[in-house]
């Protein structure tokens, strides 16, 4: 991974599409620049493995990440994907410091900022608007996980098709229709057939 | 059942308690802002369309969440005794709810109002973080749950259910259970007359 400089108010930004309006004051925002790199890397790139303990959050600039289990060795179960302006790390890892059961992996050459969790945890300490950041964060996965349980326990194929897309500003366009149809949980062909159906309702 | 949230706690939230001192002002501050309900059987403590104010945490009974989908209910969040609820986009984002939360054992539960929470946390940092410390657990067996429904067959979610949560299984009426699994009641029935066989042959 490559350390390039960016500007700082663009993780400001992209984070608030998503965590609401966080004014982080000069001094915060100076101090979390300081511990967070902005990371480039390639489509394909493997940004956290399964085993791995995760000590970072990272947070989408530009691009798109996936969250996915390795299921039977081989087959890739999605978890979630993280785009512009989401948050992504391994909760259980960055919580309880646990061996991560999930690889993160970069679809598209991404941009992200990493922000180092000692030195976050510290800093949340020390300047109370970082730890409100924190708690938004938490708040976030929070919801999005309750939302994500919702869509795989009552969605038809239909609805969660049309919720990763609506969730995630047309994700379905971005990535290749294996993932899409991992994460509804359908054959490739059963997405065939949905996508067909729901083109015909439009025209 | 507990007099007071700090006794809760004790009992049930020993490890997030113990990471964080309180000092007397705390514990004071903490049990006057716990409000301690009691409810009696199938009473609701939330409709839908309301912007949802409550963050409970459920001493005796149990608590289930649910909304309305075609015509059905689904049944979204079980809690028993230790357990807390969120009706988690309403309440962080307060916007309004589609879901109801209601009794189905006659209750007890502290109730933490989001404003008065949202003030208490403001004044009081060590509260702050042991809020903090409560929605990571939270969080944690959100995730947990979602990991054991990703794509798993109905007996192997009925399976885990059994083993973390029994309580759940003894207690809560099987409609109910078999909506929280994301099964139909019919696929429900049959997993327990199977299991039952197995038992015997055993």
């Amino acid at each position: 991974m490559k350390r390039i400089i960016i500007n700082k108010s663009l993780l400001q930004f992209e984070a608030k599409r998503i965590l609401g309006d966080i004014k982080l004051s000069p001094e915060a925002e100076n101090a979390l620049k300081e511990i967070t790199s902005i990371e480039k890397v390639k489509k394909h790139a493997k940004i956290l493995s399964s085993g791995e303990v995760c000590d970072f959050i990272g947070i989408v600039m530009k691009g798109l990440v996936q969250i996915y289990h390795v299921k039977d060795g081989k087959k890739r179960v999605s978890d979630n994907f993280a785009t512009e302006g989401y948050p992504f790390f391994d909760i259980d890892g960055y919580i309880n410091g646990k061996p991560s059961s999930v690889e993160i992996e970069a679809l598209e050459a991404t941009v992200f900022a990493k922000i180092d969790k000692k030195k976050f945890e510290s800093l949340c300490e020390e300047y109370e608007d970082l730890d409100d950041l924190y708690t938004k964060i938490l708040e976030h996965e929070m919801i999005s996980s309750h939302e994500r349980l919702n869509s795989v326990l009552h969605h038809d194929a239909e609805e969660k098709y049309s919720y990763l897309d609506e969730s995630r500003n047309g994700l379905t366009a971005r990535i290749s229709s294996i993932n899409v149809a991992s994460f509804i949980g359908v054959t490739q062909e059963t997405l065939c057939r949905i996508k067909a159906k729901m083109t015909d309702t439009l025209y | 059942m507990e007099k007071n949230f700090y006794d809760y706690l004790i009992k049930h939230n020993n490890k997030e308690l113990s990471s964080v001192l309180l000092s007397e002002e705390s514990i004071e501050r903490l049990k006057d802002c716990a409000r301690m309900v009691k409810l009696s059987k199938g009473e609701l403590l939330q409709i839908e369309g309301e912007v949802s104010q409550i963050w409970g945490f459920v001493t005796e009974g149990l608590i289930r969440t649910y909304y309305k989908k075609d015509e059905n209910e689904v049944t979204d969040q079980l809690a028993h005794e230790g357990d807390d609820f969120i009706d988690y986009k309403s309440f962080f984002r307060e916007i309004p709810s589609s879901c109801n939360i209601q009794t189905i054992e006659p209750s007890v539960v502290f109730i933490f109002k989001k404003k008065e929470l949202d003030a208490m946390c403001e004044i009081d940092k060590d509260i702050k973080k042991l809020f903090t410390l409560l929605k990571k657990k939270n969080l944690l067996k959100l995730k947990e749950r979602l990991d054991d429904s990703v794509f798993e067959p109905a007996k192997v979610k009925f399976s885990s259910l059994m083993e973390k949560t029994p309580q759940f299984v003894l207690r809560v009426p099987s409609i109910y259970i078999a909506s929280y699994l994301g099964i139909t009641p019919e696929t429900l029935s049959r997993i327990r007359a199977k299991m039952k066989i197995d038992e015997r042959n055993v």
